[in-house]
């Protein structure tokens, strides 16, 4: 099964991703940026979702940057997906792979993105 | 007033006084001297005149001792009193002008032997000798002997000067003295009733081999005598008095006496008073008359500047103290106020050493006063890239002109902040520099509110979007049939509540952006954009939407230039415009949207034929929350921010937006874009800082 790390704090989302990806997918849930770190580094998914905005001493950024400086994780697609509108441009300069906003999009449109991005990869 | 002035007001009016006191003495000095200088000639006559009449007197004393010597100490005969007028030369120098005689004392008992002897000399002369007046005083004092020229005078032999009291004074105070004295002033109509003469005698003591005293001799001079005719009285009268008593007067005036001068002499111990009158007037040059005059206005004049000057030196000295005191006092209000202000003010020398802080430097910077004079405002500095120095110093030193920009800085403590300077050089007005003044802003509270706005939007997305999304995504998965079929109606509620998220999603969406715009946040980004791929991207977009509703239409040139813009945000705008074009019209209607340049601009029209906007509210259309009437009876769910963003958009780009509008009939948006997005928050040339 494709991994998907998934890297989100607020726990009614982790709920709705897990419902909808956790058949599909061997899901991974971190739920600060910390633990996502040492999961990505860990666990080395096929792919991630990735929150901006999250408690602690490692926001999505930090999180980002450190995915991609290892060369291990460095390859992994990421989505980000936010509250945060400012965030979009920042993000895809550093190497995500694709932004969404929470709001704009709901898990179909995020599933869609999934296979798209697996398609590519096999 | 202080001593050191006290003092010197004092030295002031001394030398005034003395100033005054002078030119008063020399005024009266000058006065005089011009007097004299009138009456020069005739002073010097009556030098003259008093020279004559002291020589006569000298003279006549001189031939009293010489005949005294001559007669010598043994007995005195008539012929040899004759004889000393033949051998001595005075009738041939001094013919008339003395008359001599020889007094005896004779006591009373012995004058009738006195007068018998005289008679028996054996010269014809004394054949009637007698002493006369009797007076019947102790002693006599008969004349012996007369040597005279004048008829009137040689009557005169024999006579008794006991009977003249002035005589006989005059003899006593000889006998006193032992000097030659003068006598006062005595008439001949004592002893000749007829006559006008008066004169005066000198009389000298004779004395014996034994030194006591047996007679005098005198010398009689008549008042003419006393002048003679040494001096030339040709237009001059003199007259001689001898106190209120004119004795004598002589001269030749030609006219009326016009001028005059009088003199006191002192002869012999006797006071007289000459007067000497002059018929001409006698004038100087205009100047010498007008002298006192010219130079009482002259020291008037110099005594006015004197005061004058004075005055200008003490009030300019008070209006220099005066004015010091007001520049001081305007330079500590200055330098009061650019302590008080909390921008951190410097000045430096041209080659940056500092020379002035102010408060707010100490405090912003963290060193003191003392520790930043003499020395550079690198003390703070250095946290720039070198480059940064570089081109600062080239610009305020090399170019003379001013520099600001973002600096970083380090305090004292080791604190890095962020801060707003900008230097300028002061020159003088050969541009030579004179000092730089450098102002800077900190700016790390303004950054900390920045940072603190940002983090509160970015919380509020966040925490207000957070639900949204949970909402939104599972309401999707059960209406996708993740968590089973659905019925019909459940189907419908879903949809309901999916519809009521996402208008809730949209509004909060709206508020962060006015939120964002608000607390400057909104940057403009300017890329060079391609309008008609960006206005077919959002039109395509909405088709999406309203299905076949409406008749879009669209008008834009193919060779539109790029203009450099915010993509999004007027993305954003076009969004806007469109999507309000559809809610406010009706099926069927026609959208109308054209783009293209116009006088260096780009203007975009976007027209719609329904509801229109009531010309009561067009005013307000722009207003945040505002709705129109109508407009919220057609669309009840709206949050009134749309134009406003959209508004806001354009103008921070440097473009306009408006539009027409009638009830009924529909509204045309109109709105132009520079080709470079011109205005802005915080226009950030290198890409922009997100976050």
């Amino acid at each position: 099964m494709i991994k998907l790390l998934i890297i989100e704090d607020d726990l009614l989302l982790d709920e709705a991703y897990r419902r909808k990806f956790g058949e599909k997918y061997d899901v991974r849930v971190a739920t600060d940026g910390e633990s996502g770190i040492k999961t990505a580094s860990t666990f080395i998914p096929d792919m991630i979702l990735l929150d901006i905005y999250m408690p602690g001493k490692f926001n999505g950024l930090d999180v980002l940057k450190e995915i991609k400086k290892n060369p291990q994780t460095a390859q992994i697609p990421v989505l980000v997906i936010t509250n945060l509108p400012d965030a979009i441009e920042r993000v895809l300069e550093m190497g995500a792979t694709k932004c969404f906003m929470k709001t704009d999009v709901d898990l179909n449109n995020i599933e869609e993105e999934l296979q798209k991005l697996t398609a590519k990869t096999e | 007033m202080n001593n050191k002035e006290r003092w010197r007001l004092f030295l002031i009016v001394l030398t005034s006084l003395f100033l005054l006191g002078g030119s008063i003495y020399m005024w009266i000095f000058i006065n005089r001297s011009v007097e004299d200088r009138k009456h020069r000639d005739l002073n010097l006559t009556l030098d003259k005149v008093e020279d004559t009449i002291r020589e006569r007197l000298m003279t006549a004393t001189g031939i009293l001792y010489d005949l005294r010597g001559f007669l010598g100490v043994s007995e005195l005969s008539p012929e040899k009193w004759r004889k000393y007028f033949e051998v001595s030369s005075l009738e041939e120098n001094h013919p008339g002008s003395y008359s001599i005689a020889y007094v005896e004392m004779v006591r009373k008992e012995n004058i009738s032997v006195f007068e018998e002897l005289m008679r028996n000399s054996g010269d014809s002369k004394y054949l009637n000798y007698m002493v006369f007046p009797k007076t019947g005083e102790d002693i006599s004092y008969p004349i012996k002997y007369l040597h005279t020229t004048d008829p009137d005078v040689s009557v005169l032999l024999g006579f008794d000067f006991q009977y003249s009291d002035r005589t006989t004074a005059a003899f006593n105070q000889a006998t006193l003295t032992g000097e030659p004295t003068l006598s006062e002033l005595t008439h001949l109509d004592l002893i000749i009733p007829s006559s006008k003469k008066t004169g005066y005698e000198i009389v000298l003591p004779v004395y014996d081999r034994a030194a006591s005293q047996i007679g005098f001799l005198g010398a009689w001079i008549n008042s003419e005598g006393l002048m003679g005719t040494g001096v030339d009285m040709t237009g001059l009268r003199y007259s001689l008095f001898d106190g209120d008593e004119k004795i004598f007067t002589s001269g030749r005036l030609g006219g009326e006496p016009l001028t005059h001068i009088n003199r006191e002499v002192e002869l012999l111990g006797h006071n007289f008073r000459v007067v000497l009158e002059s018929d001409k007037m006698f004038k100087l040059s205009s100047f010498e008359e007008n002298l006192p005059t010219i130079f009482l206005a002259t020291i008037i004049v110099i005594l006015l500047l004197w005061v004058l000057s004075v005055y200008a030196i003490l009030s300019s000295r008070r209006r220099a103290v005066v004015l010091a005191d007001l520049a001081t006092r305007d330079l500590r209000k200055f330098k009061q106020a650019v302590d008080g202000v909390s921008d951190h003010v410097i000045i430096t020398d041209p080659e940056g050493v500092i020379m002035y802080a102010n408060k707010a430097a100490e405090e912003i910077t963290g060193y003191g006063l003392v520790e930043m004079i003499g020395k550079k405002p690198s003390l703070w500095g250095g946290q720039m890239p070198k480059e940064f120095y570089e081109n600062f110093w080239k610009t305020i030193k090399y170019d003379k002109r001013p520099f600001w920009g973002e600096i970083r800085n380090r305090r004292k403590s080791g604190e890095l902040y962020e801060a707003e300077m900008r230097v300028s050089p002061i020159l003088d007005d050969k541009e030579n520099l004179l000092f730089f003044v450098g102002i800077e802003r900190d700016l790390s509270k303004f950054r900390a509110i920045e940072k603190m706005k940002t983090e509160f939007i970015s919380l509020a997305s966040h925490q207000l979007r957070t639900p949204l999304s949970g909402v939104k995504w599972f309401v999707e998965m059960m209406l996708s049939g993740d968590a089973g079929k659905l019925t019909d109606l459940q189907t419908k509620y879903l949809s309901k509540i999916k519809e009521s998220n996402e208008r809730e999603i949209q509004l909060v969406n709206a508020l962060l952006n006015v939120s964002r715009i608000e607390s400057g946040r909104i940057i403009i980004l300017s890329k060079k954009t391609n309008l008609k791929n960006l206005v077919e991207s959002v039109v395509a977009d909405i088709k999406v939407n309203i299905g076949g509703e409406r008749n879009i239409e669209y008008d834009i040139g193919e060779n539109l230039p790029e203009v450099e813009v915010d993509p999004d945000l007027i993305k954003h705008v076009y969004n806007n415009l469109l999507s309000n074009a559809v809610m406010y019209s009706n099926p069927g209607g026609k959208i109308e949207i054209k783009v293209y340049p116009k006088d260096g601009r780009i203007l975009t029209e976007i027209k719609d034929n329904g509801i229109g906007i009531p010309k009561a509210e067009q005013p307000r259309v722009f207003e945040k929350f505002f709705r129109a009437s109508n407009a919220t009876k057609k669309v009840t769910e709206g949050t009134g921010l749309g134009l406003y963003l959209t508004k806001t958009i354009v103008e921070s780009s440097g473009g306009k937006i408006w539009f027409t509008s009638a009830v009924g009939r529909g509204t045309t948006f109109k709105f132009w874009l520079p080709l470079k997005a011109v205005k802005g928050k915080m226009v950030e040339p290198e890409g922009g800082k997100i976050i």
